[in-house]
């Protein structure tokens, strides 16, 4: 039997949070002895979230891209960069855009203080012109035509739009070259107005420091915008197409993928729950450690291009499955026999389960190591149907909740996610000849 | 406090004791001269490290005990530092100060990582075809489809001018098609033997443990004594004539790819004066090519150097649009220009500097950058920096000497892979 949690000693790391009158939410991670620090400013706007201005802001319609736009211009000061104090002090700073989030975060030795405090002033001071915007356009068009020759990216872009047909959800976070081109100043700021307000943002702080000296210390600019109600994400409606297409890419072997589409999870207790069974019955049915792993990976049906990624957020969640293969049909008929709630019964016996637990529970802990890993906790924590940002749970606490797991809510898990009318697949072929039957 | 001690003639074994990390993290390196003959055969020793062992018959039985050590992570792979091959079989596990009272896990996982190193599953056949064929497949697959990316497309024509007189450093690290090809289950057995017989072993261990109780299990290891590899880390072969071409290539996007030689060697006299003046150059987010190319004419998404002091060289690299690969050379060559003219402001080199020496003290924080670093520090004794003399060596690069690097770029390959500007959708 796995040690449980209860059984480890404490972890000595102190997490705080702090909601500012602003709305703002501030975590504080105490990691005692380590010499960087990192901070993250995560507002909760991506490419999935709504796609209107607020009313006070007119209510129009925002083009594919736009979150990611932001993200790009934020930085941009008119006289200076926003990476200019940052780079005097050898401390890195840099953002990304996903379908949930656009994520600010900054890393260094020495100078914390300051380097949270411009990390909040330059998020929190926006400043669009028609000259630096048309320029930016440009910048994102070569990002755009980047990803675009990425051979992977056709057959990732094809998966969400069957997991999620007619949905924003499924829209490249960068948009299109033409999407952006109708992007202004004057969006940009009706956008920035509508969801860069600070109680949909979080910041998170970790490193080697007193959490109260901060936050006794930190100051808002006067440039913020105010705080209020940001417009919900919009909701999938229209059903998975289940019908597998085959997709002729310049890639030079084929590939077969299967994607899944997850339910939404908005409370993040439920998402926590949720994502540490999901992690468990991959790691038992897929995964490098899994039987079934190593039995295509010996038969040659896999090689190590195979991926398993799954994501779960508030409004949507995916589980993606696959790679390139000399027989890719096969692989795809494979892969819809494994994830099937009987299949997961088979191979997540009592003794298997046991030992997950055992391995997830030490992964955990590990992760405490990591100032990336601490930070994508937090934000997975945050509860966005609230009106600010705060944790929903304690992080310390998720290695007693995956203690206290027990198999039967992982086939639970499988019974309700292995469902055909969620389930998609796709067939890659580099050339004009036919899959193998 | 650092303990480092040569177990046997070639076997070394550093303990990094640090009481702020929840894993204990314990490295096998296996140092050998680069050869392009023998590049696949160690990239399929590393890749069936977790799987082909003698004493776990099954790769679920291995599994299995690194589960039991609380999901023990095991990473195995090839580098290439200079003119040298490093293996490395990786594990890192809880340390036993984060786990339940009276619990200790360290003498099993140091146990398990000598077994995965040296009892691999080996028969009268060598590697047994079930775990041989699928690696080696493996291996081909990833060299098809490695010029599917643009950037890999282009990056490996532009190396393969540069280094055509070092095959071993124009290669991927999973070597060649045709050593790939050659590749046998007995060969492969073959070279593990010699490798287990004569590659220099450098352990290193860091995390929470006593370092006279890792010496203490270590030295229970049936690794042999062998000599020490004399191969100098630094590769010093020759490069061709300069040379400027283009190709077409059907990608959206342009590639332009840059190599420059330059006369510095890994940690010698000029080192510290050409880190500083590369990253100043193109090294880094905050550097003169960087604003020029992206912030300033909005040619490039990307435009960056990769400096390599072990091969005397630097590489630039951009994704750019078709067309406008005169534009951006003109910017380079003018980039250049400035940085030997001395004009750029002291602020921005205080940056720059200021950005080396926060990246160096905060390797202190990854346990994985502390091996590599004491790998590369036994080597070379110039390298084996506190993080203050680091600081002192790059705080006192000055104006004139990045005046005088720069004037020292010699440009051997121009190479552009022009894309076909095809619509965004």
């Amino acid at each position: 039997m796995p040690a449980m949690a209860n059984e480890f000693p404490p972890l000595p790391e102190r997490i705080h949070q702090a909601v500012l009158s602003n709305g703002l939410t501030v975590v504080g991670i105490e990691k005692p002895g380590f010499i960087r620090h990192y901070a993250q400013l995560t507002v909760f706007f991506g490419s999935a979230s709504a796609r209107r201005l607020a009313p006070e802001q007119g209510g129009a319609a925002l083009p594919a891209g736009v979150a990611h736009f932001l993200e790009h211009k934020m930085f941009d000061k008119g006289d200076h960069d926003a990476a200019d104090a940052f780079a005097a002090r050898g401390a890195d700073v840099n953002a990304y855009t996903t379908r949930t989030i656009t994520n600010y975060y900054c890393s260094g030795t020495g100078y914390l203080q300051e380097n949270v405090q411009d990390l909040v002033n330059f998020v929190l001071t926006p400043y669009f012109t028609a000259a630096t915007v048309a320029k930016e356009q440009g910048i994102i068009s070569q990002e755009i035509q980047m990803y675009r020759d990425d051979p992977d990216y056709a057959v990732q872009q094809t998966l969400w739009d069957h997991l999620f047909p007619d949905s924003v959800i499924a829209e490249d976070v960068a948009g299109s070259r033409q999407s952006i081109a109708g992007i202004t100043p004057a969006m940009l700021l009706g956008a920035y107005r509508t969801f860069y307000r600070p109680n949909n943002m979080q910041l998170t702080v970790v490193g080697d420091f007193n959490f109260p000296a901060l936050l006794s210390q930190l100051t808002m600019p006067a440039a913020a915008a105010a705080p209020g109600t940001v417009p919900a994400s919009p909701a999938v409606t229209a059903p998975v197409l289940t019908t597998t297409p085959l997709l002729r890419t310049t890639g030079s072997l084929p590939e077969a993928w299967v994607g899944v589409r997850l339910p939404a999870l908005p409370d993040p207790t439920r998402r926590l729950r949720v994502s540490l069974q999901l992690d468990l019955l991959l790691s038992g049915m897929l995964l490098e450690s899994a039987p079934d792993f190593l039995r295509l990976y010996q038969s040659g049906l896999i090689d190590d291009s195979f991926l398993v990624d799954a994501e779960l957020h508030s409004r949507f969640g995916t589980l993606t499955v696959g790679g390139k293969t000399s027989a890719p049909a096969t692989l795809l008929k494979t892969l819809r026999q494994i994830l099937t709630p009987a299949h997961a019964r088979a191979v997540i016996t009592p003794a298997a389960f046991t030992h997950l637990q055992r391995e997830l529970i030490g992964r955990n802990i590990s992760g405490f190591d990591h100032f990336g890993w601490l930070g994508a906790q937090a934000v997975d924590a945050a509860d966005t149907r609230a009106e600010d940002r705060r944790l929903g749970y304690s992080i310390p606490q998720i290695a007693a909740i995956i203690a206290a797991l027990r198999r039967s809510d992982v086939l639970d898990l499988a019974d309700d996610l292995f469902d055909p009318a969620r389930i998609t697949g796709i067939l890659v072929s580099p050339s004009a000849q036919e899959a193998d039957a | 406090m650092v303990f480092s001690k040569m177990l046997r003639s070639g076997v070394r074994l550093t303990v990094v004791p640090s009481q702020k990390f929840k894993t204990v993290t314990a490295t096998v390196n296996f140092i050998a001269p680069l050869q392009v003959a023998t590049l696949t055969n160690r990239q399929l020793i590393a890749n069936l490290w977790p799987v082909a062992n003698a004493h776990y018959p099954t790769p679920r039985a291995l599994t299995v005990a690194l589960q039991d050590l609380y999901g023990a992570s095991l990473r195995t792979g090839i580098d290439r530092e200079g003119a040298l091959s490093i293996a490395t079989c990786q594990l890192q596990f809880l340390s036993d100060s984060v786990l339940p009272a009276g619990e200790s896990i360290l003498g099993r996982a140091l146990a398990l990582l000598q077994t995965i190193c040296w009892q691999p599953l080996l028969d009268d056949q060598g590697y047994a075809a079930a775990f041989f064929t699928p690696e080696r497949d493996n291996l081909a697959h990833e060299l098809q489809s490695m010029t599917d990316s643009a950037e890999n497309k282009a990056v490996l024509t532009a190396q393969a001018q540069y280094f055509q007189d070092a095959p071993e450093q124009a290669a991927v690290l999973a070597g060649t098609p045709a050593t790939v090809a050659a590749a046998t289950p007995q060969g492969l057995a073959a070279y593990w033997r010699t490798m287990a017989a004569h590659d220099e072993i450098e352990i290193v261990v860091t995390g929470a443990v006593s370092p006279d109780q890792v010496a203490d299990l270590v030295a229970q290891w049936a690794v042999p004594a062998r000599s020490a590899v004399t191969t100098p880390l630094q590769w010093q072969g020759t490069v061709p004539a300069p040379r400027r071409w283009q190709t077409p290539a059907a990608f959206q996007q342009s590639q332009y790819i840059a190599i420059y030689q330059l006369p510095v060697t890994y940690y010698g006299p000029s080192y510290f004066d050409y880190l500083v003046t590369d990253a100043l150059f193109g090294g880094s987010a905050n550097s003169l090519l960087f604003a020029a190319v992206r912030e300033q004419a909005g040619l490039a998404y990307y435009a960056g150097t990769d400096f390599d002091a072990q091969t005397g060289a630097t590489m630039l690299q951009a994704g750019i649009d078709p067309g406008t690969a005169d534009q951006v050379r003109a910017i380079v060559k003018e980039t250049l220009a400035q940085l030997a003219a001395g004009d750029f402001s002291p602020e921005r080199l205080h940056s720059i500097q200021q950005e080396l020496i926060t990246n160096r003290l905060g390797e202190d924080d990854a346990q994985a950058a502390v091996n590599g670093r004491f790998v590369l520090a036994h080597r070379l004794p110039g390298a084996d920096m506190t993080p203050a003399a680091f600081r002192t060596a790059v705080s006192a690069v000055t104006p004139a000497a990045i005046q005088a690097c720069a004037g020292q770029y010699r440009l051997v390959v121009d190479y552009l892979q022009e894309g076909d500007a095809r619509d965004g959708q």
